[in-house]
Formats: C-alpha cells, structure tokens, sequence
C-alpha cells in the first residue's frame, strides 16, 4: 500500500462569478502554475496532509472546489465569497 | 517684436470669465471619483480579463463622461495598459490636477503591479484557532463556518423568545457536545486573523493631453494644451480583508501655468445685415509652459459591507510655478447591481470634494464640490 496520497485539486469560478487570486498549498507544495493558476496535483505523505487556501473573487459569488485523492472524489461543492469577495479554507478538516 | 492679431478677421472679444489673477494651481472644478492612491485596487466591481468602464461623474454646472479601455495581463506581475478619454460639457480648464485618471483630454497608461498574496503559516496562532473551529464544526471554509454561526445564531435567538421549534433543543445540545458554539461575529473574526493582509505596489506610466484651450496673450490665437508624461509609484496595505491604507507619489511633465480663464470670441464673418457672426472659444490666457508637477495622496479604502464603499483621501499637489494645492475628498459608491451571476456591474456615489490652494487667501483657490458618480465596466470577452 503507498505511503503517499495522489491529490488533485481544482478550485473554478462558478457560473456568473470569478477568481482574481488564489493562495493555495498543501504542506509547502504551492497549488497552481501560471498556466493553470487554479488547480495542481501533488503527491502527500498519506492522511498527514492538509489542504489551506484563500480565494478573491465576486462579492457574494461562489466558487467551485474539486478534490481527487488516488483517483477518488472527497470534495465537490460550490462555496461562497463572503461580503468582501475572500473566503479562506482547510481540507481535510 | 511684440505681437499682434494676424487677421483684422479675427476680432477679439476677450471677456474675462473669471476675476482672477493668475493662478499657477487652480482647484479642480470637478473632482474625479476614486481612485487617488489606492490605484493598485482592483477596480470596484471588477471584471476580469480585457474590459470596457465608463463613468459619468457630475456637479453643478459640469459633467464629464469618461471611458476606458483596459487589458489586465494575469502573470506572477500583474500588468494593466489603458486607454482613457474623458469629456467635459463645459470649460475643464487645464489638466492641473495632475492624478492618474483625466479630466478631460485622452490618456494612455501602462501599470506593473505586485502583490503578496502569501498565505500565513500554519502554525501562526490565528490560523491554528481558524482551523479548531472549523474542525469543531465541520466546516471547510470561513463561509460555511459562519453559516454555521447564523444557524446557532438563530437558534439562540428562538431559544431567548422561547420559541424552540421541533428539533432545535437537540441541535442546541448537539453544537453544546461538538464546541461549535461560535455567533456570527465569533466566526467572522476567526476567519479574518486567519487571512494574510496582502500588500500591493505599482508603477504607472502615463502620457496624455488635456483639451484645454490656451490663447496667445498677443495674438489671441489658439494653441493646445502640452503632452503631459508622468510617473506614479503608489503601495497598499490591506489592514482587513475589506479595508486597504493606500499612498502614492506622481511625478509629471507637462503644462504648469494656469491662467485665468477667458471667453474668446473671433469674427468669422458677417450677415445679410452686415451684422458680425462670431465664434466663442472659452480657454486660458496666456502660453503652456513646461515644467515638473507634484502629487502626494494617502487614501483608506474600506467595504463596509452590502455593496457600500467609502474611500476618504487627502492629497497635496504643486508645481514648479506654483504654490501647492490641498485637496480632500470622500467617496460614498454603492454597488447597486455587483458582478457576479454575469451580471453587469453597476455603481452609483456621491463624492463630497473640498480643495484649497494654500499661500492664498483668495475665495478662487478655495472650493466644494459634491459630485454623482455612475460606474460600469463590461468585460471584453463576453461582448
């Protein structure tokens, strides 16, 4: 059995809404490239990780956030920016 | 060789608008709705990608309308051009207020932007107490945890009325048990120590030109105004998620004599009656002149929740010729209709504006304003 996890995560505007600046990391792993600035995979050791994020976005908009670990759906919902357009976050909790 | 009139044609009828001696540094008649310092905001209502904005600002006796076009550039540096036109119904006089946005005229500007965005580490003691909380709620993020805290919220509210409903003394007991007993304010605050304070900087390039008109005191022909370049360097520090503390430095080349304004009417022929037919021009008396001008602002910017903004800020500015000019203003924007669910953002406001021109004591240098303010912006990609 593997002593790390495969994590996917995507965080996506949802319908009507953007992202202007995601902060996301797992461990030290920083989530996202220049290229695909809201989403990333990365190998964890196994059930000792922690996903942390902060989102700017819409004021009272909604995010979507995704994650896989080994291949398997854990997380799938829309998620709301608060008054100011933030939310911040940790998975798993 | 003094000068004189070119044309016998060109009869001048030079009536002085305004008593006033001439005044290097002018109040601004109308007063541009934010921002001041805290440019490296992301706009209001923003949208993302290539966008079209518009604002009609307006007070007693002027209105400008003004437009832009901006293309932000997402990278690690974020990096803006835009394109902006502004348009006055009446006289704007020179571009004095030497800011980032136009009074009048056409602008062309290219902003770097940076900002840190670095999450808190994990064991800072905010972030530690965020997560408790989340964790003793089964919440995944600073929104759910406060609709958490709405529900109990509620509940304790029915529960003070007693007016418990089916179920609501075991939910009570079941948040008793978990520890997840935070109210609404409990929970905001957990979140928000939680959160990094982003700190941004920019550097803005701009070159533009007013529409102001200037007549030459000799021969009393037009000439416009000069090619203004200018450099503004300006850094923020959010102290809240909703509240960012903004100043800024400019530096510009460009006309620095202000002149009083004059009404100049030419006679540009004559009628069946052999009555003259004059054209007015209204516009400043006296030359352009190069020199370097001055601005020094510092701005809070703060959402203060259910779409209103207010953005007090206070600036000084001066030019080489000239003694500085104070100027304050306050912004109070509502975001009517804000930008999410593809919805076009729409902002309206009120701008109250005091300005002064210090070393005078003159009425002239001295002015209020309060100025309405509508504001849209549509993102390209969607057109």
């Amino acid at each position: 059995m593997p002593d790390e996890d495969q994590i996917d995560v995507a965080f996506s505007a949802a319908e009507g809404s953007h992202i202007e600046k995601l902060s996301a990391k797992i461990g030290e792993h920083v989530i996202g490239t220049p290229a695909t600035p809201h989403k990333g995979s990365c190998k964890a050791p196994k059930d000792q990780w922690k996903l942390r994020w902060e989102i700017r976005g819409s004021r009272r908009g909604q995010y979507h956030l995704k994650i896989q670990v080994n291949g398997e759906t854990k997380f799938d919902e829309d998620i709301s920016f608060d008054e100011f357009g933030v939310d911040n976050g940790a998975y798993p909790i | 060789m003094a000068r004189t009139p070119s044309s016998a044609a060109i009869l001048a009828l030079a009536l002085l608008a305004r008593a006033a001696a001439a005044e290097p540094q002018q109040p601004a008649k109308s007063i541009a709705v934010p921002s001041i310092a805290a440019a490296t905001l992301p706009a209001t209502g923003s949208v993302d990608g290539p966008a079209i904005s518009g604002d009609v600002n307006t007070n007693i006796g002027e209105t400008t309308l003004s437009a832009s076009v901006k293309l932000a550039i997402p990278a690690g540096l974020g990096a803006e051009l835009a394109v902006q036109t502004a348009m006055p119904t009446s006289d704007s006089g020179a571009l004095f207020d030497n800011g980032d946005s136009i009074a009048s005229g056409a602008q062309v500007s290219l902003a770097f932007t940076f900002a840190n965005y670095e999450l808190l580490p994990d064991n800072d003691p905010g972030v530690v107490r965020f997560e408790e909380a989340l964790h003793k709620c089964q919440a995944v993020s600073a929104s759910r945890l406060r609709d958490k805290a709405r529900e109990l919220d509620a509940l304790r509210e029915r529960q003070k009325k007693e007016g418990l409903q089916e179920g609501d003394a075991e939910k009570l007991a079941a948040r008793e048990k978990s520890g997840c007993t935070y109210s609404e304010s409990d929970a905001f605050w957990l979140a928000e120590r939680a959160r990094s304070r982003p700190f941004l900087a920019s550097v803005r390039g701009t070159l533009g030109r007013s529409d102001a008109v200037f007549f030459d005191p000799g021969t009393l022909l037009p000439a416009p105004d000069m090619v203004q370049a200018g450099v503004s360097v300006a850094a923020g520090q959010y102290i809240t998620s909703g509240m960012l503390v903004a100043g800024s430095f400019r530096w510009a080349s460009g006309n620095v004599f202000g002149g009083a304004p004059a009404n100049i009417c030419h006679q540009i022929g004559v009628d069946a009656l052999n009555q003259p037919i004059t054209q007015c021009e209204t516009g400043t008396l006296g030359t352009p002149v190069r020199g370097n001008l001055f601005r020094l602002a510092l701005e809070v910017r703060q959402v203060v929740g259910n779409g209103l903004i207010w953005a007090p800020s206070a600036s000084l500015s001066w030019a080489d010729m000239g003694s500085p000019t104070f100027r304050a203003q306050l912004p109070l924007l509502l975001e009517v209709i804000s930008n999410h669910e593809g919805q076009t953002p729409l902002m309206v406001g009120l701008t109250f504006g005091y300005a002064q021109g210090l070393g005078t004591a003159t009425p002239a240098a001295q002015s209020f304003t309060i100025a309405g303010t509508l504001q849209t912006a549509f993102s390209l990609s969607k057109l």
